[in-house]
């Protein structure tokens, strides 16, 4: 994954010449800062990528040019799919608690309670 | 080239800078000068904008023809007759990407340096302008506030206002708001700036031709947006210092 | 390797037990693409019905079809509804389908917030259209909201906000999406499928995700802010008490901008797939192509107030520079478009078809891109129909056409039959002049100075007539758009088996049957180039 770190890293490098540039002629904060936070974020993800592929066989499989189909053999590429009522049930949750913003605090406790319910029910399902 | 529809004077000095600003894109309207393009700019920073706009409108259709021909060229040219050979499989030619890329920068390079040029002048505000007015946009008219004066002029949706102006001298204008975004807009000016509650922003206005003018409102400010319209009456500087004296 | 026809025209898997349940609790992200296609889809078309709402109030001048409330409305759910919910969630939806399958993996990185990802983004829609049953009627502050017009104070009503709730959940669903397919398509690459033989629609896709991660904060901060000053008392906004109204539009078009090629950049990458297989040779300039999608993405965000060049606030020139230079990685596209087409041997089927249509069409949106990031003519133009004109020729000339153009090409991947060409012609047929005659005159219209978001418009010389114009051509455009509609109901009902490959595909998604099984892949062939399948059918040739 050597491309994918180098690609945030320079797009990290964009971010900061970008936002000094833009500083540089305006003097605008809050356009400055939404530049620099960009670089921040993506220096943030080169640093994740770095991380969790480091010696993984998989991603070393997938970068090798002559990589063989079995090279990978024994690791899935990617989860399977499977079934699971709590996305839908969490989203309902959600909608629930936002649009109780507008209809009434009643409503959004309500769609809270079962938002945190679904949320906490979907978080031990993926583990 | 003919431009006997342009609308410009017989005897036309064809130097080339005013061959691109000023006969090429009357020569493209049809049925009269200008007529399928922007008016000509009732102000000296409208000419100059107007001027701006035929470079780049031309330089846009040049680059329209050529690319619209490569396609249909291809289309055309290439369109399968025989399944007989597979094409070529070329995957690519660097040095003519690297024209490709390096050409367009040329040209937007020079469109960025005409456009600075011509912003300078647009937005240059004269340190003694003859007259300052002070325009306020509310929901959904105008108010003008003649600085110095004190006169001053109001509208309602269905009586829009007017605002008077003189002819060859340097109006000041500074456009605030009092409740939304609202947008001061004169398309013979082609000029617009927006009025915005808490802001002042001020601009010059050099009339080059008298006359009546249409004003609107630009930016959406709500129900009556569409009705939030005024005009802009040019007089010579003579008229102008009469009609301030008046009332 | 074609796989029979009999497995090609069965449904998918699990649609057997025929139960609607399966579609709720699926985290397959084929079934999650189809849903997201189809619900966006479907505002495409709620939209598309305002649209011509609005076209019948501006047939001529003076009418009154609709009043002047009932028209604020129609125009800011047709703008939210296209930007929010078509353009940009349908682009998300084929990626959800494609990208998983493209590079060689079972499914997303995260399937459950996957799945999550679309039920937020179908709430979201139902909620901003919610707003319609509400006794203010629905938001009608136009699609980007101005501050403080958007303001409590200044009249909207419960409507505007569930139009922000809304937004802060299709927001949550896009950046959710976004990771996922960053993580999908870095992380979960088949052996051999190094960077630089992703297929282009996926690094397109990439770019695109990079992107919603940083436009969407921004926005959900402006949305957030608003919904603060409307109903707990905030003065973020509110000059009166020492807010400021520029805050908000550097906010939003910091994701404004980035978000107009959120909305391109899959479909540049639906036309890099397509051209190719219809022109029978490799993509021209892969490299090219690639580096300009990055350079797209990285100037895009510094770009984002050539939409305020009016307000005086901001330095014209910094933005004019970076948004001329945005066209030449876009100029780099079109040609590599264009070499892919030299000297292949072209076939025009429908995806083809939509294709040219794009080319066409976008170039012309690109051309007035160019002469708006002027911002002396921008004076003049912005804000007026030259501005509708644009917009619409990037997104429904270039965006809606390369949809077309997708749906066409992976209908028989996705279903396993294929859509009819002739209807498909037909379509093609109509919606380009449709297209051509409802967007053009807008152009002139906008120089001669119609400001955008009008109610009605004097009789001015000319103005009735480009607008009557424009309504015509608008109802050729639905129609068009309707014959694809009746072609996929006709199309299902007597299904043509479209086999694994019906067009000589590329990319690694032809290899597998159609539709693909729920894994999405019994075997993978080794991968040698950025065109696996054909890499696959050379050696397959090549055997005795
Ligand atoms: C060559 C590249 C492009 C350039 C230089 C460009 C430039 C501009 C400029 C300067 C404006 C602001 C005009 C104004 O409000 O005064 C604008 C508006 C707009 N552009 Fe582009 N553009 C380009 C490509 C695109 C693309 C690819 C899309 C979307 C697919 C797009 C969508 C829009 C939209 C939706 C607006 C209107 C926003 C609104 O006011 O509602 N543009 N463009
Ligand atoms: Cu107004
Ligand atoms: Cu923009």
């Amino acid at each position: 994954m050597k491309t994918g770190t180098r690609m945030f890293l320079s797009s990290a490098a964009f971010g900061a010449a970008i936002a000094s540039i833009y500083w540089y002629v305006s003097h605008e904060t809050v356009g400055t800062m939404l530049l620099a936070l960009i670089g921040v974020a993506l220096l943030f993800v080169a640093a994740y990528i770095f991380l969790t592929v480091r010696g993984d066989r998989r991603q070393v499989a997938a970068d090798a040019a002559d990589a063989q189909p079995q090279d990978a053999a024994g690791e899935i590429i990617g989860p399977l799919p499977a079934e699971s009522v709590w996305p839908i049930m969490l989203a309902i949750g959600v909608v629930l608690a936002l649009d109780g913003l507008v209809y009434g605090v009643w409503l959004a406790v309500l769609g809270f309670i079962f938002a945190t319910f679904s949320g906490v029910a979907l978080f031990r399902e993926s583990r | 080239m003919q431009f006997a529809n342009s609308g410009e004077p017989a005897v036309v000095r064809c130097s080339l800078r005013s061959f691109f600003l000023r006969c090429v894109p009357c020569g493209l309207a049809l049925s009269g000068c200008g007529s399928y393009g922007p008016p000509a700019g009732s102000t000296r920073q409208a000419q100059a904008i107007h001027g701006l706009w035929g470079v780049l409108l031309w330089t846009g259709i040049a680059v329209g023809i050529i690319v619209y021909a490569l396609i249909l060229w291809s289309v055309l040219r290439y369109r399968n007759r025989s399944d007989a050979t597979p094409p070529p499989q070329f995957t690519g030619n660097p040095p003519l990407e690297i024209t490709w890329t390096v050409i367009p920068l040329l040209i937007v390079g020079v469109l960025f340096f005409l456009t600075y040029r011509v912003e300078r002048y647009v937005q240059d505000v004269s340190p003694h302008p003859a007259v300052t007015v002070n325009v306020t946009a509310f929901r959904w008219s105008w108010r003008f506030l003649y600085q110095g004066s004190g006169k001053a002029i109001a509208g309602t949706p269905d009586q829009p206002p007017q605002l008077v102006l003189p002819v060859g001298q340097t109006v000041r204008v500074i456009v605030t708001s009092q409740d939304v975004v609202h947008s001061f807009y004169v398309p013979e000016f082609l000029f617009k700036r927006d009025a915005i509650p808490g802001v002042k922003n001020a601009f010059d206005l050099d009339i080059a031709k008298p006359g009546v003018y249409r004003g609107e409102c630009a930016e959406f400010c709500g129900l009556s947006h569409a009705r939030m319209l005024f005009t802009v009456k040019a007089v010579p500087a003579a008229a102008f210092a009469s009609w301030m004296q008046s009332r | 390797m074609n796989g029979t026809v009999a497995e090609a025209v069965r449904p998918p898997r699990k649609a057997q037990s025929a139960d609607f349940v399966a579609w709720l609790v699926t985290t397959d992200h084929k079934r999650i693409g189809v849903l997201y296609m189809c619900t966006s889809f479907a505002f495409f078309l709620i939209a598309g019905i305002l649209a011509l709402a609005i076209r019948a109030q501006l047939a001529a001048p003076g009418l009154s079809v609709v009043g002047p409330h009932a028209f604020n409305e129609l125009f800011t759910l047709h703008g939210t509804a296209m930007i929010f919910l078509f353009v940009a969630p349908f682009g998300l939806g084929l990626a959800n389908y494609l990208v998983p399958l493209q590079v060689g993996a079972a499914d997303m990185a995260f399937p459950r917030v996957n799945a999550l990802s679309y039920w937020l983004f179908v709430a979201g829609g139902l909620t901003v259209f919610s707003g319609a049953a509400t006794n203010g009627g629905a938001a009608d502050a136009g699609w980007f909201a101005y501050a403080p017009l958007s303001d409590i104070r200044n009249g909207s009503g419960a409507g505007m906000d569930l139009w922000i709730v809304g937004l802060l959940m299709v927001s949550a669903a896009s950046i959710m999406t976004g990771i996922n397919l960053l993580a999908t398509s870095l992380l979960y690459r088949a052996p051999g499928m190094t960077m630089w033989r992703l297929p282009v629609f996926t690094w397109e896709m990439i770019v695109t995700s990079i992107l919603i991660l940083m436009a969407f904060p921004p926005l959900a901060t402006a949305l957030a802010m608003v919904f603060v000053d409307r109903r707990l008392g905030g003065h973020f906004f509110d000059a009166a008490h020492g807010g400021n109204p520029i805050l908000y539009q550097h906010l939003f078009w910091f994701f404004g901008h980035p978000e107009v090629y959120i909305m391109i950049l899959p479909f540049f990458g639906v036309v890099s797939e397509t051209i190719p297989v219809f022109s029978r040779k490799p993509v021209f300039g892969y490299v090219g192509l690639v580096l300009s999608a990055l350079a797209i993405g990285g100037l895009s965000v510094g770009v984002w107030a050539h939409h305020m060049f009016a307000t005086g606030a901001v330095t014209n020139s910094f933005f004019s520079a970076v948004s001329f230079l945005i066209a030449v990685p876009t100029g780099v596209k079109f040609f590599n478009w264009i070499g892919t087409m030299w000297r292949g041997q072209l076939t025009f089927p429908t995806p083809m078809l939509f294709s040219i249509g794009f080319l066409l069409n976008f170039l012309i949106g690109g051309i007035t891109g160019v002469i708006m990031a002027s911002p002396p003519v921008d004076f003049h133009i912005e804000d007026t129909y030259f501005i509708v004109a644009h917009l619409h020729y990037v997104l429904m000339g270039g965006s809606v056409f390369a949809i077309f153009a997708a749906i066409y090409f992976w209908f028989p991947k996705v279903f396993g039959f294929r859509l009819g060409e002739t209807l498909g012609k037909w379509s093609f047929w109509m919606m380009l002049p449709g297209f051509n005659l409802t967007f053009f005159p807008m152009h002139v219209l906008g120089l001669w100075g119609m400001p955008r978001r009008v109610v009605t418009y004097p009789a001015l010389a000319g103005w009735a007539h480009l607008n009557l114009l424009a309504t015509a051509g608008s109802v050729l455009l639905a129609l068009g758009v309707l014959l694809t509609v009746v072609n996929v109901w006709l199309s299902s009902r007597r299904p043509t088996p479209a086999g694994d490959d019906p067009w000589g595909g590329y990319s690694l998604e032809w290899v597998t049957t159609s539709p693909p099984p729920e894994h999405n892949y019994e075997w993978i062939p080794a991968i040698r180039s950025e065109r696996p399948a054909y890499d696959m059918r050379q050696t397959a040739a090549k055997a005795p």
